[in-house]
């Protein structure tokens, strides 16, 4: 985002810390200068010319980055890039760091000023963390998952999936109708077995994945569980333990898809609620702010 | 006999029938023992036909439903054996017979000439003698036309007998065997026409003309009356309809397209409504098998099979087929179910091959080609449409008459749309446009650049205007113009550059576009000069129609503006096929070798040259001439010796080896590029190096070598530039791909996309903004699933790629589906009927079907204000938002979704690979 797409991840995150730092310190830098030749006092004090002035300012930006929701909201309409609106969400974000720093005279102030202070740094640290993140997973799904699907579909696929593993164990174990042969493929206790671990292991990993607590969820126990089958079953039932195996290594593909795909939005969790708590008392704080002033 | 120790019989296809000469392979479909061969093209048999003799192959090259001979995938053609009637129709090929010749001789009720004879209704028997040592011994059987195979000495009489025997050999005709062998057919085929009109026939349904009823122009021409049917045969009043079995159990399969309303402003008369609502009830009634489009009447069935294979052969679906024994045999839909439950997708096929009304109009389609198509067409067939505007009636259209000069043929008159069809046309009334343009007045017809869906019939007088800007930009509105919103649509100076000035008598322009889904290669202005000779239809002392010009007499040019679907369709009449295919043809040569790139080294003066040696050079009668390629068919295979040269006119094909026991493909070529050059500019003929084979329906240019080698003898520069010229591997990219990638791009269909979807997974969160998007822009129906086949790091999602060669278009039986303007996005306009034929033929699985609202608010700003829709569900595809960025991209918050093109594509995935190495 900050150093466009073809940019190795490490540069993109290494240029995302050194924007915030480099941003932050640049502008206070700046303040400090105009202060050294007589501009504002320094530290600045929030009821100064200047404080204000730069609370007023962050407040801009704060509600500028509040857009963001309307935005996403109507999707739908022609309301410019959203690509565009975000760039400018992150460097405003960024911009908007040291000038409520400067505004609050690098101090917290009050308990409404200090709760503000302390929500306006958690939403901005949680914002960069997100943008960090959304820099390096997307690339390690990439890598790591090649049989990827919609996240909110994996449940469903993996419902479909269990259908096809009992299906195909069934048919190891009983004799379809149209079939030459009276005998099952696998016949006596290894079909007991067969049932067993289909009902009990199988179709319950499918189904829900590392929440079913099977032994699947782990590749090496996987590994060897499907390789005791293996040579335990005929020659004609193998390429059935193969199709079980790959179902069962994609699950897990998906379940690992499915923890990175909580990363990649969990931030949000927090971003979003402490923008529209921050906002709220930010809009509070500045009514009283200036009424007493 | 059969020839049981032949080695070409192919034992995979023998059925259980394994004793008769024909047996049902395993779909049940009656199929000749023997297997054709490609050497039974150049074994002829000569034999005799009412005292005619003809000479054909034993075999003839097996066509589709336009006429075009098939080809395997090694590109030989598909051999059919000739049949009795197909060597009658030589004789009206060469002018012995005249067509109703033909159709009183041989009659047919279940034959189409372009699906598999099946021989069930016996209306074209005929009687075979064979001479053996020059003795005529007459056959003990009669066999019908229409399957049985020519052989050798063969002797046939129809029912014409003595009457209709060849005048120049009837002196030598044996009076007695003739006469004996025609009453004989006589007999019998009158015999089965009384037969089935005792059981079959039944007055038509409602007060309007829906079909061509076959079986009583069979029936009348053989002196068999409904009337006149005996009582002894007559159907017993009794006996129960087939309409109503006892048990039905339709099981559905899809949700049922129900009958909307469709009030314009006739129809909302409380008469008009009271009609159509009078029209349902009695059908939903009398006739419960049917359908929102057909209305099917089991009774009226004569179980020719024509629906069965119109649904098998022409079209994919295999939806009919036969269920019931004896009295209750019919024909049935799935499992016996309801059409209208079935997964019939109402294309319409079936109806319009059905002889005798047992599957028949039910609603007219009200197509909507034109923004000011009538809002008046009735849906219901029996409301009779408003006459004397520019938009034809079925009848109008049958009338509508063409005089053109054909390049091989001469003058001829042709009428496109008789042998059309009526219930075709009657669906589609409001498909044909005429406009007159009078003495002395222009009139722009269409525009270059644009997307039309509608092909220009010429009457035969006029002059067309061609225009062409070549490469350079559409003229911009000046700033006084765009002030004041005043436009010169007209002004010529926006046209470009005068190509050439077509005559009325070219029979069609406009065509390709039509044919191909490309944009408008020119600009046509139809001019009418002040002195316009009018012209006049007559017919000739043969009966043949010729056109007769009036000089001293002024009158107007006439042009038919058609859809692409009437198109479609007079391509399948044998009244204008071959017309149209000639023009066609002619044309495309023309156009492929001037704009091919074979001649991009030569200068203009040396480029016009080579261009007219390439169209006129011959050697041994055979100069370039013009080819369709199936998708997957084989052009050039690898060890041939080389014997031709080829200019690709339109599609993709690919060139590659067989390496390792594997496919390696090396190169893609598109339009305008050639092949085929390496084995014959060498000394002495060589082989092939590659195979060429088409990955989509290719049209072709080819090149005989010994042309092909004195163009480049009398253009030396030509010569050493074919052997320089460096070709990209695939058309539009810079750079070699490595094998494996470009063996995806085929695979992926990436070279057909002009505006895929493509999502960079090194930066997309998955947010899914881009879907949500699309379904907020679209009346909550996403247009796209991100889910799709990777590309390098790109996720290629499912959604429309704006194909150059657009499956999506074919065959769309009511012309829904289009492109308009100069925009790439195909719309789906709300004439659609839901067939849902669209959805199966998008390779990509880019359209849906979804269920529409009645009526529908959302789609009433496309409808021209008109809510009230024609159909139950519809299909939906991505429009690419109009024009303007699609939403999916402008939604996307992450730098990941971007619209580009196959080439484009492929050009990021390399930037990324030189980036990585």
């Amino acid at each position: 985002m900050l150093l466009g797409r073809t940019k190795p991840v490490r540069d993109r995150v290494l240029a995302i810390v050194l924007a915030t730092v480099g941003i932050t310190l640049g502008v206070i830098l700046l303040a400090a200068a105009g202060a050294a030749v007589g501009l504002w006092e320094w530290p600045p004090q929030p009821s100064s010319g200047f404080g204000v002035a730069c609370g007023l300012l962050g407040g801009a930006i704060v509600l500028f980055e509040m857009l963001m929701l309307p935005r996403k909201w109507l999707r739908g309409k022609r309301l410019g890039s959203t690509r565009a609106w975000m760039r400018w969400h992150i460097w405003m974000g960024l911009i908007g760091l040291p000038i409520i720093l400067l505004h609050a005279g690098f101090g917290f102030g009050g308990p409404l000023p200090a709760t503000v202070m302390i929500l306006f740094l958690l939403v901005t640290a949680s914002g960069i963390w997100g943008l960090i993140l959304q820099q390096w997973l997307p690339e390690k799904m990439l890598h790591d998952i090649p049989g990827e699907s919609i996240a909110s579909q994996i449940d469903r696929l993996g419902h479909y999936h269990a259908d096809e593993a009992g299906r195909l164990i069934t048919s190891l174990v009983t004799v379809p109708p149209e079939a030459e042969s009276s005998e099952p493929v696998v016949v006596g206790p290894l079909a007991a077995e067969l049932i067993a671990f289909r009902d009990q292991e199988l179709v319950p990993y499918l189904q829900s994945g590392s929440y079913s607590r099977s032994l699947l969820a782990t590749p090496s126990d996987a590994q060897q569980r499907f390789s005791r089958l293996r040579e335990a079953v005929p020659p004609a039932a193998r390429s059935v333990l193969e199709r079980l195996q790959e179902l069962a290594d994609l699950r897990r593909r998906w379940d690992e898809q499915a923890r990175l795909h909580f990363w990649l939005h969990n931030w949000l969790l927090l971003h979003l609620p402490l923008s529209v708590a921050m906002t709220g008392l930010m809009l509070l704080h500045a009514y009283r702010a200036l009424k007493f002033w | 006999m059969p020839e049981f120790t032949n080695p070409d019989i192919d034992l995979d296809l023998l059925g259980r029938e394994e004793e008769s000469l024909f047996a049902r392979d395993e779909n049940d479909v009656l199929i000749r023992r023997e297997k054709e061969t490609l050497q039974r093209f150049e074994q002829f048999v000569d034999i005799v036909i009412d005292g005619y003799n003809v000479r054909v192959p034993r075999a003839v090259p097996k066509t589709d439903a336009q006429g075009n001979p098939l080809r395997d995938a090694q590109g030989q053609l598909i051999p059919r054996t000739t049949t009795i009637h197909d060597a009658a129709v030589r004789l009206v090929e060469q002018g012995l017979w005249a067509e109703d010749d033909l159709r009183t001789r041989i009659p047919v009720l279940c034959h189409q000439r372009h699906v598999s004879p099946v021989a069930v209704c016996r209306m074209c028997s005929v009687h075979v003698s064979t001479m053996k040592r020059g003795k005529l011994t007459p056959g003990r059987r009669l066999v019908p036309a229409c399957q049985h195979r020519v052989e050798t000495n063969m002797v046939v009489t129809t029912r014409a007998g003595i009457d209709g025997y060849n005048p120049q050999t009837r002196e030598k005709a044996d009076f007695r065997v003739v006469e004996r062998a025609a009453d004989e057919v006589n007999n019998a085929v009158r015999m089965l026409a009384e037969l089935l009109l005792a059981d079959h026939y039944f007055p038509s349904l409602g007060n309007a003309k829906r079909y061509d009823d076959e079986l009583l122009a069979v029936a009348h021409a053989l002196g068999v009356s409904p009337e006149g049917v005996r009582d002894c045969v007559r159907r017993n009043t009794d006996s129960p309809s087939r309409n109503n079995p006892a048990a039905v159990h339709p099981k559905s399969r899809r949700f049922p397209l129900n009958i909307l309303q469709t009030p314009i402003e006739a129809e909302q008369q409380a008469a008009a409504h009271q009609a159509w609502e009078e029209w349902n009830r009695q059908i939903d009634r009398d006739y419960p098998y049917s359908s929102r489009t057909v209305v099917v009447d089991h009774d009226r069935c004569i179980l020719c099979d024509r629906c069965v294979r119109a649904c098998s052969e022409v079209k994919p679906f295999k939806v009919i087929g036969h269920t019931g024994r004896g009295y209750g045999t019919r024909i049935s839909f799935d499992l016996d179910n309801l059409m209208g439950q079935s997964s019939c997708v109402q294309c319409g096929e079936c109806m319009n091959s059905c002889p005798t009304g047992a599957l028949s109009l039910r609603r007219r389609v009200q197509p909507r080609a034109w923004p000011d198509s009538p809002e008046q067409i009735p849906v219901n067939p029996n409301t009779s449409f408003p006459s004397g505007s520019d938009f034809l009636t079925a009848d109008e259209m049958r009338d509508i008459w063409l005089a053109y000069e054909s390049p091989t043929r001469g003058s001829r008159v042709i009428f496109p749309f008789r042998s059309i069809p009526y219930s075709y046309l009657k669906w589609n009334e409001g498909s044909v446009r005429r406009w007159i343009i009078r003495p002395g007045e222009r009139k722009l017809l269409c525009r270059e650049g644009e997307y039309g869906n509608t092909a220009f019939l010429l009457q035969g007088t006029g002059q067309f205007e061609l225009y062409s800007r070549g490469s350079a930009p559409p003229r911009k509105k000046g700033f006084f113009e765009r002030l004041w919103g005043r436009t010169d649509t007209d002004a010529t100076s926006d046209y470009g550059q005068l190509l050439r000035v077509a005559s009325g008598t070219e029979l069609v322009l406009g065509e390709m576009t039509c044919l191909t889904q490309r944009p408008r290669t020119a600009t046509v202005v139809g001019v009418a000069e002040p002195d316009n000779p009018q012209i006049a239809l007559a017919y000739d002392d043969n009966g043949r129609p010729i056109a007769i010009r009036h000089p001293q007499a002024r009158g107007p040019v006439i042009v038919y503006e058609v859809t692409r679907n009437l198109l479609d369709m007079m391509q399948r009449a044998e009244s204008a096929r071959g017309d149209i295919e000639e023009m066609y043809s002619f044309r495309a040569i023309q156009t492929c070798v001037r704009s091919g790139r074979i001649f991009a080294l030569l200068d203009a003066a040396e480029r016009e040259e080579a261009v007219k040696f390439l169209l006129r050079e011959r050697v041994d009668g055979k100069g370039a001439e013009f080819r369709r390629v199936a998708a997957g068919e084989k052009i050039v295979a690898e060890g041939d010796t080389a014997a031709a040269f080829y200019i690709i006119r339109l599609g993709t094909v690919k060139v590659f080896t067989q390496a390792g026991g594997g496919e390696q493909v090396f190169r893609l070529l598109s339009a305008g590029d050639y092949f085929g050059e390496t084995a014959l500019l060498s000394d002495r003929p060589g082989v092939r190096t590659a195979s060429v084979a088409a990955l989509d329906p290719v049209e072709i240019v080819r090149v005989p070598g010994p042309v092909f080698r004195h163009l480049c003898e009398a253009f030396p520069k030509l010569r050493e530039g074919l052997r320089s010229i460096p070709r990209a591997a695939v058309p539009g990219v810079q750079g070699n791909p490595p094998p494996g990638l470009l063996r995806e791009y085929v695979r992926q269909g990436l070279y057909q996309g002009q505006r895929l979807l493509v999502l960079d997974l090194k930066t997309c969160t998955r947010c899914d903004e881009c879907t949500r998007a699309c379904a907020d822009s679209h009346d909550g129906n996403a247009r796209l699933l991100r889910e799709g086949l990777r590309f390098g790091d790109f996720l290629v999602a499912t959604s429309c790629r704006s194909c150059h060669k657009p499956y999506c278009m074919e065959g769309c039986p009511v012309d829904a589906i289009h492109r308009h303007g100069n925009h790439l996005e195909v719309i789906i306009e709300n004439h659609c009927i839901g067939c849902g034929l669209c959805e199966r033929n998008c390779p990509y699985g880019a359209i849906h079907m979804v269920p529409r609202a009645i009526p529908n608010p959302a789609a009433a700003d496309q409808a021209n204000g008109n809510p009230h829709l024609t159909a139950a569900r519809r299909a939906v595809n991505c429009d690419l938002c109009g024009g303007e960025e699609p939403f999916c991209v402008e939604a996307c918050p992450h730098e990941a979704a971007f619209r580009l093109s196959g080439p484009g594509l492929m050009e990021e995935v390399l930037a990324r690979l030189n980036i990585r190495g």
